[in-house]
């Protein structure tokens, strides 16, 4: 039999046999009966389904809201999941008062995800509730009603109601704040208590458990309930689906999961964000290993003039980690291109990395931190630079015993990185065109440089060529053009939904140039790098 | 913020904003959509759809699916009856019943990829899943036509081999379901008259109304033969006929009870599931629910029609249209019935316009069947003339609002569909945009304004209401059409307003098919219009029926009693000392003085007055990328009388920001074979909150004088200017124009590249040099 799934579901415990590989929207509407949380679109980009999962991080929970129609049942083993239902309180709350009272509830069928995902942000000690804050928030939502208006409007009062409370709030938590202002449901304070112990429960479980046999699953979980406190990591993730099967077995079926090894290897499971979309149905019924649960696969170390990045780290992770906000100052702009914040809060680094995407947005970003990877299983570990990993469209170098456990990069605080992208949305929608570039310079010469495109060849593309061009290049338009035009000859793309081939190319040849009239804007003007073509 | 332009001081409720009353179910998660109902024993019902755009299906084995563990049921069209082509559904877009049941269920041909050719129900979905992938179906297929145009050509494939235009079997059979002309004055006269004439092709995509929640229903039959139905639409009425149509049973079996809907915008007026979930669940004697994917509604359910549009206007150099010759085809989908009838009577309907010639043409591709979507076909048809008027004020150098104000249709001047114009607010609406600080307000590079007007008709139609007093006096009020905007808090302020009591003492629900009279669907932009003069008619029984209530009591005649403030009292100058009886009083005798407290009405409301609109929108171009961001829009639209003033706003807010959709990247992608391939949210791409500025409105109120407050509909006319708005304020900010909606990204990139390349061809003066590559669409597979 599979390990039960064991968590704390608003504000009672649950424990189910149902399959871990199960989604979680699915377990509450046809398991729970909570049908509050409502199915729009099953890919991640309306935002109907979404949930808060809370996770101990040191004596309190953190949580996130994450689109629910992609997060796999043993996610949530020994977490702390919150839906509309468990966001009410005997009378409305000032958030759902404020959605009502502004008219952001017309057909009222993505509300509950929208009320959510504003507790999300209330309860976020790293956001305020400005009207960009609520922007943001809402990044993974749609509504078709509104046009948003009303729903912005929300901010103002919330600010007025929650502003101050919350800014004067030094404790790691926001839940008394909350609580005591009527924003949340008392319960909400006892749950760190209650997830102490239900992973202490859970632990006890697993070590009896491995006593009498050692599937991958139960050692999993096992090792989740030895970390009680996971380390705070940040992590990026790239388009706005990210994370896949991270070794192969992919035609692996569930088999009923004997208590014996079992004869094909589980389908692990990182963010989900793509393989969900892309494999949805079959999921279930297969055997599956959640990797979120290896807490040595997260974390962000800095040391020795590099970043260790734990594989599982996911966007978000990444994108608001202090060390990589001092290395990489405009990464916070970068991540809002990339995604939205329900979509990052899952979608993981090695996801994005090994699904192979050809627009992968933080593999692009990686790409031009001339990133490696370490690759591991099978009793060997090896280190492959990222722009090798890639050998033909949805091909890796990848063997199916290995698993990406690490991504390194040199620390950027000397370089400068951009990174841009093209798509029809400001946000949650795939790359046209994505672009990364670190530089590295002393004086007026070019120390080091390294480009990637992404949508323009089968796979993320580095410019081996452009970057190799440049090296000890002066920083002058001259060169800059020189890049832009071997930086063509780089490139192969196809025309497809996002955009023809020439469009593509078109848009690749702008991204470049913008790289250096943003990174050096006291050297290149637009105008005079224009001005300078064909000279 | 919004601005209105008369104030509502003499009302109680009329204008103000309560808080509506199905809030708080809505924002804790109670309310329940069309998936969230379940029962004992009830059985997963899947489609199976056409993986072929156009073809004869020669065979359909069901064998292995009936054979899988825990497969109920497994239906094709031959389990369905032959119905009439002779009967229409009514509802927003009528159709005949033949048509609709062949969209419902494929027989003999597949129209479209995505049609449905079986039917499973099953224990679980996982089960209804697989048993879909044992179907083998053998479709023949046939050669595929997706444009417009070219199904129009005498040698393209014809879905229908036996349709002939309008019915004429004397012409070769033809893709072209009907044609319709509306023409007055003399065109040649008009042009002769004309100092300028601009002539213009427009394109508009196929698009999607993109509710967020997808068709769902669930069937209950009985032995008795009773069917219980519960359903997300827009109209239960009108689905519990179409559904016996379509399976030739009496309406009167079915109950269909009302769910709330998560979004319809027209899309949810006709049927797709629920005859197929009604056959199941009475063939297996278990309840049957079946929701549909995205995918599922993106490839099985109505779109927008994609229209071409040939558009010809005249106009004086000071500024008065003489003539507007137009022609437009729209795209029906794989069975007749687009909107190019309301497109045509929309087209130059703000416009005092003698001379005009307007023909549409109805015709069939191989797409999925178009439905009605918001004003349905008025946007495509206003981007065409608003674009053209633009460019018409700047070769006569006027001030494009001046423009519309000078040829502004006003009361008394005929539509172009026939009627006379009662008390429109065109006037009003343009001159309130002429004094917005919107209009003035400076841009920057890059950036430039648009603007346009559009016109709405607005329906009414049939409604009932009904009034029951309760023994706290509080009152329930009971209606029959779907709240999709706001309608019930409306209704319960108009109960509250002639009642004269608390709005929060008025509740209101949707009745069932078998609880309140026949209503029809809320489309249209009827339902707060009708049903209001049917809660009106209602609240005076009561009130007349209240008044004798008391004059009984007090032994008084019914002339000496008046209502006020939610009772009865004695008229001023009648002797007598009596308190006043409250509604509640009234309900603690009302045995003794006749039955239960409690009134009706049924109407057919008419005297629904169009709907004016006008939008400025400001947009940034950036020249490096194409892409265009909406920076600034403020709607401009006359609502007879704003019922609830915020809900207008939100119908004003919503509408536009669906036709910014439209302008600027919502279409439907298809594949030479006719597959779509951006079947889904992430690659069909609606609006989100950072895409958009804060939309201003400005509510203009001219009565409708047909009214009791003078409302007329709001819902429709927000989506019909912002196609043309954007595209004007593109060609303000950098100086190309688009005639062809989505402008996406590499379309406006691809004409700023070739207007670069004519203007340096023109410097240099040499024309072989930079021939600018078309840039082809992007149609192949990612």
């Amino acid at each position: 039999m599979p390990a039960s799934t064991r968590f704390i579901l608003n504000d009672r415990e649950v424990e189910t046999d149902a399959p871990a590989g199960l989604l979680v929207l699915d377990f509450l509407r046809e398991h729970e009966r909570l049908t509050g949380t409502k199915e729009g679109c099953k890919e991640g980009d309306c935002g109907a389904c979404a949930i808060l999962i809370g996770e101990l991080n040191g004596d309190a929970v953190r949580y996130q809201p994450v689109t629910s129609c992609l997060v796999p049942l043993a996610e949530v083993h020994g977490r702390h999941v919150v839906t509309i239902e468990g966001c009410n309180l005997a009378g409305l709350n000032p958030v759902q008062e404020a959605v009502v009272e502004f008219g952001g509830t017309q057909c009222g069928f993505c509300t509950p995800g929208i009320v959510v995902s504003l507790h999300g942000l209330l309860l976020d000690n790293g956001k305020g509730l400005t009207l960009d804050d609520v922007k943001y928030a809402l990044s993974g939502h749609l509504c078709r009603c509104t046009g948003y208006r009303s729903l912005k409007d929300c901010a103002a009062t919330l600010e007025h109601t929650l502003g101050s409370r919350l800014q004067a709030n030094g404790a790691a938590s926001r839940v008394p704040v909350l609580t005591a202002a009527g924003a949340l449901p008392e319960y909400f304070t006892t749950i760190p208590e209650r997830l102490r112990a239900l992973r202490a429960t859970i632990h006890a479980a697993a070590q009896t458990e491995c006593g009498r046999s050692r599937s991958a699953e139960s050692a999993s979980l096992a090792s989740a309930a030895d970390e009680a406190a996971p380390s705070v990591a940040e992590t990026p993730s790239s388009a706005a689906t990210a994370a896949s099967e991270v070794s192969a077995g992919s035609d692996a079926l569930a088999a009923g999961a004997s208590a014996a090894a079992p004869a094909v290897p589980p389908l692990l499971i990182a963010g989900g964000t793509d393989l969900y979309v892309q494999q949805g149905e079959s999921i279930p019924q297969r055997l599956v290993e959640v990797l979120g649960a290896r807490p040595e696969l997260k974390g962000i170390r800095r040391a020795g003039g590099e970043f260790r990045v734990g594989a599982l780290t996911t966007f978000e992770e990444f994108g608001t980690h202090p060390a990589v906000i001092e290395a990489i100052p405009r990464i916070a702009s970068f991540n809002h291109l990339i995604a939205s914040w329900q979509i990052r809060n899952r979608a993981t680094l090695a996801g994005n990395i090994v699904n192979a995407s050809p627009i992968g947005d933080f593999t692009a970003l990686l790409l031009a931190l001339d990133a490696r990877i370490v690759l591991a299983g099978g009793g060997t570990q090896r280190t492959v630079p990222l722009k090798e990993f890639y050998r033909g469209y949805k091909q890796i170098d990848l063997r199916p015993d290995e698993l990406l456990t690490e991504v390194i990069f040199a620390d950027p605080t000397d370089a400068r990185v951009n990174f841009e992208k093209v798509s029809k949305r400001t946000c949650l929608d795939i790359a046209s065109v994505n672009a990364a570039c670190s530089i590295r310079q002393t004086g007026d010469s070019i120390r080091e440089a390294h480009f990637s495109v992404g949508g323009v060849a089968p796979i993320p593309l580095y410019l081996h060529e452009t970057s190799r061009a440049l090296h000890g290049r002066t920083l002058d338009l001259d060169t800059a053009w020189q890049a832009v035009r071997i930086s063509q000859q780089e490139i192969a793309p196809i025309s497809d939904v996002r955009g023809s081939a020439e469009y593509k190319r078109l848009l690749a040849r702008q991204l470049l140039i913008a790289h250096f009239v943003i990174l050096f804007p006291d050297r290149f003007a637009a105008e005079a790098f224009y001005a300078a073509e064909g000279a | 913020m919004s601005e209105t332009t008369t104030d509502n001081t003499n009302f109680r409720w009329i204008g103000k904003r309560p808080v509506r009353h199905d809030g708080v179910d809505k924002v804790t998660g109670r309310a329940q959509y069309g998936a969230d109902f379940t029962l004992p024993g009830m059985l997963y019902g899947k489609a199976l759809r056409s993986d072929c755009a156009h073809g004869i299906i020669k065979s359909i084995d069901t064998s292995a699916a009936r054979a899988l563990d825990g497969v109920k049921d497994v239906i094709t069209g031959a389990d369905l009856p032959e119905v009439s082509s002779e009967g229409q559904i009514e509802g927003e877009a009528p159709a005949s019943v033949r048509d609709t049941a062949h969209n419902v269920i494929a027989r003999r041909k597949v129209h479209y990829h995505g049609h449905t050719v079986a039917a499973v129900a099953a224990t679980s979905p996982s089960v209804a899943e697989e048993a879909l992938k044992l179907i083998k179906v053998e479709i023949e297929a046939l050669p595929v036509v997706l444009d417009v145009m070219e199904a129009c050509s005498p040698d393209a494939p014809l879905i229908e081999e036996h349709q002939h235009t309008n019915g004429d079997t004397g012409s070769p059979p033809s893709n072209i379901a009907s044609t319709n002309t509306f023409e007055d004055g003399d065109l040649e006269k008009g042009f002769e008259a004309a100092d300028v004439i601009v002539e213009h092709e427009f394109d508009s995509g196929t698009v999607h109304q993109g509710y967020i929640e997808t068709h769902a229903c669930m069937a209950e039959a009985k032995e008795n033969g009773e069917i219980t139905l519960w359903v997300s639409s827009q109209g239960h009425f009108s689905i519990r006929d179409a559904t016996a149509q379509v399976l030739a049973i009496e309406p009167s079996r079915i109950k269909a009870i009302a769910a709330e809907i998560g979004g319809g915008f027209g899309g949810k007026t006709t049927v797709y599931l629920e005859p197929l979930a009604v056959l199941m669940a009475q063939r297996t004697g278990q309840p049957v629910k079946m929701v549909m994917s995205r995918d599922e509604v993106f490839r099985g359910t109505g779109p927008a029609p994609g229209s071409h549009t040939r558009i010809r206007m005249g106009a004086t150099s000071d500024g008065r249209i003489t003539a507007v010759d137009c022609d437009l085809w729209f795209e029906a989908g794989g069975y007749p019935g687009s909107a190019v009838g309301a497109a045509m009577m929309a087209l130059i309907a703000p416009y005092e316009v003698q001379n005009f010639r307007i023909v549409g043409y109805d015709v069939l591709v191989n797409k999925p069947k178009s439905h009605a979507y918001r004003a349905p076909g008025a946007p495509n048809a206003a981007h065409a003339s608003e674009v053209v008027i633009d460019e018409i004020c700047e070769q006569i150098g006027m001030d494009p609002l001046e423009f519309r104000l000078k040829n502004a249709a006003k009361k008394g001047t005929k539509a172009p569909y026939g009627p006379v114009f009662p008390e429109i607010g065109m006037v009003e609406t343009v001159q309130a945009a002429i004094d917005h600080p919107h209009y003035q307000a400076p841009l920057g590079a890059n950036q430039g304004r648009g603007v346009a007007s559009g016109f709405w008709m607005n329906g009414g139609g049939d409604a009932t209401a009904h009034l029951s007093v309760l023994p706290d006096g509080k009152v329930t009020l009971v209606t029959g059409r779907p709240d999709i905007g706001g309608s019930r808090a409306g209704h319960a302020m108009v109960a509250a307003e002639e009642l004269q009591i608390d709005v929060d003492d008025v509740r209101p629900s949707i009745g069932d098919t078998d609880s309140i009279g026949y209503n029809g669907v809320t489309g249209g932009s009827s339902t707060a219009y009708s049903a209001a003069v049917a809660v009106y008619e209602a609240a005076h029984k009561l009130i007349a029926d209240a008044k004798r209530r008391a004059a009984e009591i007090w032994e008084v005649k019914a002339d000496d009693v008046e209502w006020r403030d939610g009772a009865a009292h004695l008229k001023a100058g009648v002797n007598g000392t009596e308190a006043p009886l409250s509604l509640a009083d009234l309900a603690g005798k009302a045995s003794q003085t006749g039955g239960p407290l409690a009134a009706d009405a049924a109407v057919n409301a008419k005297g629904a007055a169009p709907a004016l609109g006008t939008h400025i929108c400001d947009v940034e171009v950036d020249p490096d990328t194409g892409k265009v961001d909406v920076i600034r829009y403020t709607v401009v639209q006359d609502a007879g009388r704003a019922l609830h003033k915020s809900y207008v706003e939100g119908q004003m807010q919503g509408g536009a920001v669906q036709g910014i959709g439209w302008a600027l990247n919502e279409e439907y992608l298809f594949d030479d074979n006719g597959v779509m391939e951006n079947a889904g949210f992430l690659d069909y791409r609606m609006p989100v909150a950072l895409d958009l500025p804060m939309i201003d409105t400005v509510v203009v109120e001219v009565p409708n004088p047909r009214h009791p407050y003078g409302i007329r509909g709001v819902g429709e006319n927000a989506i019909v200017q912002p196609l043309a708005a954007v595209a004007n304020a593109i060609y303000d900010a950098v100086g190309v124009r688009l005639y062809e909606v989505p402008m996406s990204p590499p379309k406006v990139l691809k004409a700023l590249q070739d207007a670069k390349a004519t203007r340096n061809v023109a410097a240099n003066g040499n024309g072989a040099a930079a021939q600018p590559a078309r840039e082809p669409e992007p149609v192949t597979a990612r």
